[in-house]
Parts: structure tokens; sequence; C-alpha cells
């Protein structure tokens, strides 16, 4: 008796030992491989930040560099121009970007939000309700959702382009240019809409309408890279995954990484992080999205000859499907 | 192990098991039961959710009042479904959370598509109407793409937790069966094999040892309780061999016992025999010489008459040589006579009847010792003799032996001018030894072994007169008293008899 439950015994350790092992080869037994992100220093990217500092890039046997770009638009055009292998945008750089016609897969959604785009106004400007826009400078950044955002909220209030004063403000001067009156409201995402908010004071006026539009943040990449590095997608997939455990388990911690990284303080970056959900997915809403602002696009430019493009075909949902199944609903993918 | 335990751990290990996969499988049933629940709750959300995105399109296509009424009463009872589930997966509830999060927008989008439809103000911009309502229309597809995608992914979770519900129940049944039933089955088995090859192994042995073959021992080293009564039997076998050997022993002893008897027994009956044959014998040898002695005195009284008639008859007529032959004669006839009555006292001493009974030795001693002194009152010669000292035995024969010894004493220091005769007592080893010493011519040590022998003497009669049968007489008295009796002396220093009685 003793004999077989000894051999029954081992059989069962052998077994734990060899899972183990199995899952001990996703370790960091890896060879590491380079690949630098383009990130654009927002709280969304919060999952790249804790996999970063947390090592589970290198877990995963990459070596990540990071590259910080101050908004998706110029994280994911430093993709394009291949300064980097992959780059945090949202949908508005990507609807863009295949307009254009680039070469581009989105490999994996890292947030969405419905609150993370806000138009701050000056009340001293005389305006205190949404309609008071009118006839008013508005500062928005040409080719990021932050446009987007402002065509949504004027549209649905029944107002049109020409009714305010679009102004082109660079994401980083988003802050200044409300602040010193160069312009009476801006249409902008965080964290400049928290920072606007603080500096503002009272003197803000906070119009939020989150059921107009939904923010994602994406991760993209060429597709030649895509296509040749399958195993780095999956990786950094992986990681990304792993982060986002990390965030859901340790949000505190999360939080410090985040904020260290986007220069912003733990505060006012608390003020915001439930708005966000960290959940990496493909969802067909996204084509969707893609779809809606590109005919947003097209009739913007009176004249443009340019068709709606497939945004299936600027999707690479392996990667994710191999990793997280259940994260894919997208049809067709 | 031993069986008792293997016995109760057949027993306790599927009591205990039963118990443990019974509890495991109520709470896995628990656990499924919920998950089915919530299966079916997620189910009907995703329908739902679906109904919703129906009466959209409807709505948007015909703008009429069935689907706007059927949207608000399916967002009411979907929203209602979402408050009532509780999920323990955080993920899950978050997921179900976006779900009503993303509902409520809906709804909002949808009553601002229906607002935009049925404007206030209906001379309202036109175009501007319409944008918004595109606006509109593509957001309610994005948020219900969204919602379905969610509602999609929240089933596959809920699946997935049935799924793995079931794979627990069914690794915990394939548990209990690979860790349980199995080496249960197995121990059993071996505990039956242990059991009946145990039982085999004893049978045999006591076989063996019942035959008589008791140098058998069965030898079984199990450690359980078979191999106890193994171990028992042996023992048994070991204590019932070491018996058997004793009692073989002792019978053999007893058997040689039996046979040293019957050899001393023939051997006494030889010596009886041999003491009859013997006492035969010498009753004859006695009778004869009793005989002999009695009828030889009638022939010597008849020659040394006739030699005395013819001397005094005839002594006239026969020169002095004649006279001395016949003078001769008589001598040797009276001589022989004497030798004859010496004979007939020493068979009477061994054939006469014996009384013991206490006899006062220094009273006889004394009685001879003033004897002797009347019968030659010439010679100076002291007697010292112990007074009180007694005995048990037959006084005229005691009497016999004292005066033959006095009488020796008497005659041994008759050459000396002055003797000494002493009889007292002394004690050997707790024994009373008597004694009669004298201070006469003694003997050589050497020829003590003559002594006692019948005609033995160590002086001629010219010396000293005598038969030689004294001491032999006295001899024959000692032994029939059962004593013992011995000389000590040296020539020229006396001679001291010793005995006891």
């Amino acid at each position: 008796m003793n004999k077989t439950m000894t051999v029954l015994l081992i059989a069962v350790v052998l077994s734990v030992n060899i899972g183990c092992n199995r899952k001990g080869e996703h370790g960091s037994t890896k060879q590491q491989e380079t690949v630098i992100i383009a990130v654009s220093p927002q709280p969304v990217s919060a999952p790249l930040y804790v996999a970063f500092e947390k090592g589970f890039f290198e877990r995963e046997g990459l070596r990540v560099t990071l590259q910080s770009y101050t908004s998706g638009k110029d994280a994911l055009n430093a993709v394009i121009g291949g300064k980097a292998h992959l780059g945090t945008a949202a949908e508005t750089p990507v609807m863009i970007a295949g307009l254009k016609g680039e070469k581009i897969y989105v490999i994996a959604t890292l947030a969405e939000s419905d609150k993370y785009m806000r138009i701050i106004a000056r009340k001293d400007r005389g305006i205190s309700i949404p309609a008071d826009l009118k006839g008013k400078k508005i500062g928005v950044s040409p080719g990021t959702n932050g446009e987007f955002f402002l065509h949504a909220y004027l549209t649905v209030n029944h107002l049109a382009k020409k009714d305010v004063q679009a102004v082109d403000v660079l994401p980083k001067d988003m802050v200044d240019a409300l602040v010193t009156g160069k312009v009476d409201a801006v249409s902008t995402w965080v964290p400049h809409t928290t920072t606007l908010q603080h500096k503002l004071g009272s003197n803000a006026l906070i119009i939020d309408d989150h059921g107009i539009y939904v923010m994602t943040w994406n991760v993209a990449a060429t597709q030649d890279f895509v296509k040749s590095h399958p195993a780095q997608i999956e990786n950094f997939l992986r990681a990304v995954l792993r982060a986002n455990k990390f965030i859901k388990e340790r949000p505190d911690e999360a939080r410090a990484i985040t904020a260290k990284h986007i220069g912003m303080d733990m505060p006012m970056l608390s003020e915001t992080w439930d708005l966000y959900g960290f959940n990496t997915v493909l969802n067909q809403s996204l084509i969707l999205s893609l779809e809606d602002q590109a005919r947003w696009m097209i009739k913007k430019e009176a004249g443009s000859a340019r068709r709606t493009p497939n945004f299936v075909d600027f999707v690479y949902a392996d990667g994710l499907k191999t990793v997280q199944p259940e994260a894919v609903r997208i049809s067709g993918k | 192990m031993r069986i008792n335990t293997r016995l109760k751990l057949a027993v306790s290990v599927p009591v205990f098991m039963s118990l443990f996969v019974g509890l495991a499988l109520f709470f896995s049933y628990q656990a499924m039961e919920k998950d089915w629940k919530n299966g079916s709750l997620v189910r009907r959300i995703r329908s739902s959710v679906t109904e919703l995105n129906t009466f959209v399109q409807s709505y948007i296509h015909y703008h009429e009042e069935r689907p706007k009424r059927q949207f608000l009463v399916e967002y009411d009872s979907m929203t209602q479904l979402i408050a009532g589930i509780r999920l323990r997966n955080p993920e899950q509830q978050r997921l179900l959370d976006k779900i009503g999060l993303n509902s409520e927008s809906m709804k909002d989008l949808f009553l601002r598509l229906v607002s935009n439809y049925e404007p206030s103000d209906p001379a309202g911009n036109a175009e501007l109407l319409a944008k918004a309502e595109e606006r509109l229309e593509g957001q309610l597809l994005i948020r219900s793409r969204d919602m379905d995608a969610d509602a999609s992914r929240l089933r596959s979770m809920v699946d997935d937790d049935i799924r793995r519900a079931q794979t627990r129940t069914f690794t915990l049944i394939l548990f209990v069966v690979l860790f349980t039933t199995i080496p249960l089955t197995i121990v059993l088995i071996r505990t039956m094999k242990s059991i009946t090859t145990s039982l085999s192994t004893l049978r045999k042995g006591t076989e063996v040892i019942g035959s008589g073959n008791l140098g058998h021992r069965i030898g079984m080293t199990t450690p359980d309780e078979l191999g106890d009564l193994s171990d028992a039997v042996d023992h048994m076998t070991e204590q019932l061999q070491a018996v058997t050997v004793s009692k073989d022993e002792l019978q053999q002893e007893v058997e040689e016992r039996k046979r040293a008897e019957e050899e001393i027994k023939k051997l006494n009956d030889d010596l009886k025999h041999h003491v009859t044959q013997l006492e035969e014998a010498n009753k004859e040898l006695e009778a004869f010489s009793y005989s002999v002695s009695h009828d030889l005195r009638s022939p010597l009284r008849s020659i040394d008459g006739f030699s005395q008639a013819l001397l005094e008859d005839y002594g006239g007529k026969l020169d002095g040589e004649g006279r001395d032959y016949l003078q001769r004669v008589r001598a040797g006839s009276q001589r022989m006579a004497q030798l004859i009555d010496d004979l007939l006292n020493l068979s009477r001493v061994a054939r006469s009847e014996m009384s013991r009974v206490p006899v006062d030795l220094s009273k006889i001693a004394k009685d001879i010792a003033n004897g002797l002194r009347k019968s030659d009152q010439e010679r100076n010669v002291e007697f010292v003799i112990s007074g009180g000292l007694t005995a048990q035995g037959d006084e005229r024969l005691l009497r016999a032996a004292m005066e033959n010894l006095f009488s020796n004493a008497w005659k041994f220091t008759s050459i000396h001018p002055r003797g000494r005769i002493e009889f007292g007592m002394a004690r050997r080893d707790g024994q009373p030894v008597y004694f009669i010493k004298d201070d006469g011519v003694g003997f050589d040590m050497t020829y003590v072994g003559k002594l006692f022998g019948p005609f033995q003497r160590l002086h001629s009669p010219g010396d000293f007169p005598g038969t030689g049968i004294g001491l032999a007489t006295v001899q024959r008295i000692i032994h029939r008293h059962g004593g013992r009796i011995w000389i000590e002396g040296a020539v020229e220093k006396g001679a001291t008899v010793y005995f006891t009685l």
C-alpha cells in the first residue's frame, strides 16, 4: 500500500511541477527584444507605464523604451514615421491615418471612456450655459478627438461649426490658451481638462456631455511590424493584460506610477481615475466609431473623393485572440 | 500495516471521503447553481440589448410610436434586471456595471433622438436637426455595439465559470476515484491477498507442527495480527518442544533409576544369598569345629588317663627316657585339650545368644584385677581402673573379652619386675573408646595385622604361654556388639588395646 501511495504522490508532485514549469515558460527565460513605444502622457496610458515599471515587459522578453509625445496623434505619427514600433492614440488619429491609406494596425484598445473629453469655458467670457458658446473662440487641436468632440457637441446641440470660432491650438498649449484668455473655451482631454478646472477654479464652465462620444485609447503599429513580429505583439499584450490586473488589484500603486510618468499630481489624477475602464479589448464599436468619424471627416473636407475605408482591415486581432480570446468581439476577426 | 488498521482505514476513509465529497459536491452545486442563474440572467440581458438595438433601428427607420415605447419598456426591464444581479467575480461585475451605464447613455441618446425628431420648435433648422439626428444615431449604434460586446463577453465569462465549476466537480470526482477508490481497492486487494497468503502459511505450518515436527517454525514476519499469531504459535511450539524434551529426559532418568534399583536389588539378593551361604557354611564349620573338639576330648582324656595310669602302674618298669616320653605324651594331650577348650570357647562366643543390658565395665575390670592379683601375689603390678565406666552389652561376653585382655596384659608384663595395667575410656569423634594399656613387652607394629588371627602368635609359647585364640575371641565379641577393636604398641613399650561398643 505504502508503495502505491508513494507512486501516486510522486505522480501528483511531478504533474504539479511540470505545470509550474510550463507556467514558467512565460517567465524571464525569453530572449530580450527591443520595442520602442510612443506614448502620449495621459492617464489612459497607465497600463503601459505599469507594465514598464513593474517589469512585465521584461518578463515577456521585451526590452521596452517609452517615448513621450504630447498627443496620440503625434505618437501615431511617430509609429508611421518609423520612430517607434508601437504607439498609443485615440481612434481619431487612427481614423485619419486610415483615410490617408497608412498601413497601420490597431492591435488593442487599452481603455474606453465617455467622460474623457470636455469643453472647458471661461465664465468671465459670458459663457454660463452651453448655448453661450455661440460666437465664441474655441481652442481645438485639429486631427484629434478634441476636434471631433467639439463637432459632436455642437451638432447634437443644433449648432453649426460656423456658429463658433474654432482656433487651432497645440495640445501642449491648450491650458495656456484658455488661462491667458487667448480663447474663450477649449475642447480637450485629461489631464488638460483637470488642470484647467484647477487653474480657473470657479471661473470654469465644464461642459461634459458623455452621451455623445466614447473615447477609445488604442495601441497601433505598422502592418509590416505586426506581420513580422507576431510573437512580440502577443508578448506585449500579455504584459498589458498583467498590468490591467495589477491596476485593479493595486490601484494606488498604479496611480503613483502613472502620476510620475505623466507629471500629474496624485490628487488630480485620482479625481479622474474612475473615468477610465482599463480593459484590453477589440470591439465592433471601435469599427463603428472609426467609420462614424471617417464619415464626419469626409464631409468636413468638402469635395473630397475619399470613401470610408473598411476599418476591419486596420485591426489585427490575432494577437489578442491568442492571449485572451474573449477580448475580441469584432465580426470576421 | 496491521490488518485492524487496514480495515479501519478501509471503512473510515470511504466514510470520510463520502462526507468530504458530499460537502464539496454540495458547495460545488451551489456555486454552479449560482453560475447557472447568473448565466440565465446574463443571457436575458444580452437578449434585452439585442431587443433595444432592434427598437432603435426600427425607430430610426420609421420614427413610430411602437418601437419608442417598447424601447423604454425594455430599458426599464433591463435596468431592473441589472440591479438585481450581484456577481462574485469583480471583473464580471465591472462589465455588468458598464452595461448598465451604457444602457443609461443609450436611453439618454434615444430620448435625445426622439426629442430631435419631435422638436419643440418645429421651425428649427432642418439641416442642423438632420445632422444632430445622424450624430445621435451613430452614437446609439456605437453604444449598442459596445453593450452587445460587453454582454457577449460577460456571457462568455459566466459560461466559463459554469464550465470551470463543471470541471471542478468532475476533477473532484476524478480525484476521489483516483486518490481514494483506487488506492482503497488496492489496499483491500493487497490486504485480502496478504491475509489469504498468511492464513495458508499458518495452516501449512500448523499442519507440520501438528504432525509431530516440533522443530518446525512458521517464521512469518508480516507486521500484522497474523504475524503476531505466527509468533505466538512458534513460541507455543518452542515451549511444547522444551516440555517434551524434559519429559523424555525424565522418563530416561526414571528408567535408568529403575535399572539401577533392579541392579542393586539383584546385587542385594546376591549378597543375601552369599551371606546366607556364608552363614550356613559358618554354622556348618562351627558345628564341625564343636563336634570335632567335643569328640576329640574323649580320646584325649583316654590318652592322658591311660598315660597317667601307665606311669603310675608301670612307671617303675620304664627307664627315665620312657617315663619322659610318657610325660611328653601327657603334656601334648593336655595342651591339645587346652586348644580344644579354647576353640570351643571361641565357637561358643560366636554361637551364644546375646542379651544387651547395662554393664558396669569398671566393676568387671576390678574383679578381674583382684583375681589376677590373687593368682600370683608375688607380682608387683599396679592396676589403674577408671570408675563408673558402663556400656550396653552382654555382660558374660564382655566379661570374657575383658578377662582375655587383662590376662594378656598380666602375661606380657610378667617379665618386668614392676608392671602397670590401666583401664579407662577416651573420646574420639565424640564416641567413647575403652582401652586397656600395659607397659609390658609390647610388639612390633609391623605385625599388627596378624594379632587378631586365630592361632597367630608374636611370641614363642616358651616365653609367653597361650594358644593364640584369645584376641580372635575378643575381636568376635566386640564385633558381635557392633564395635571396633585395634591395638597400638611398640617393642618394650607396652601395648594398648582400644575397643568401642
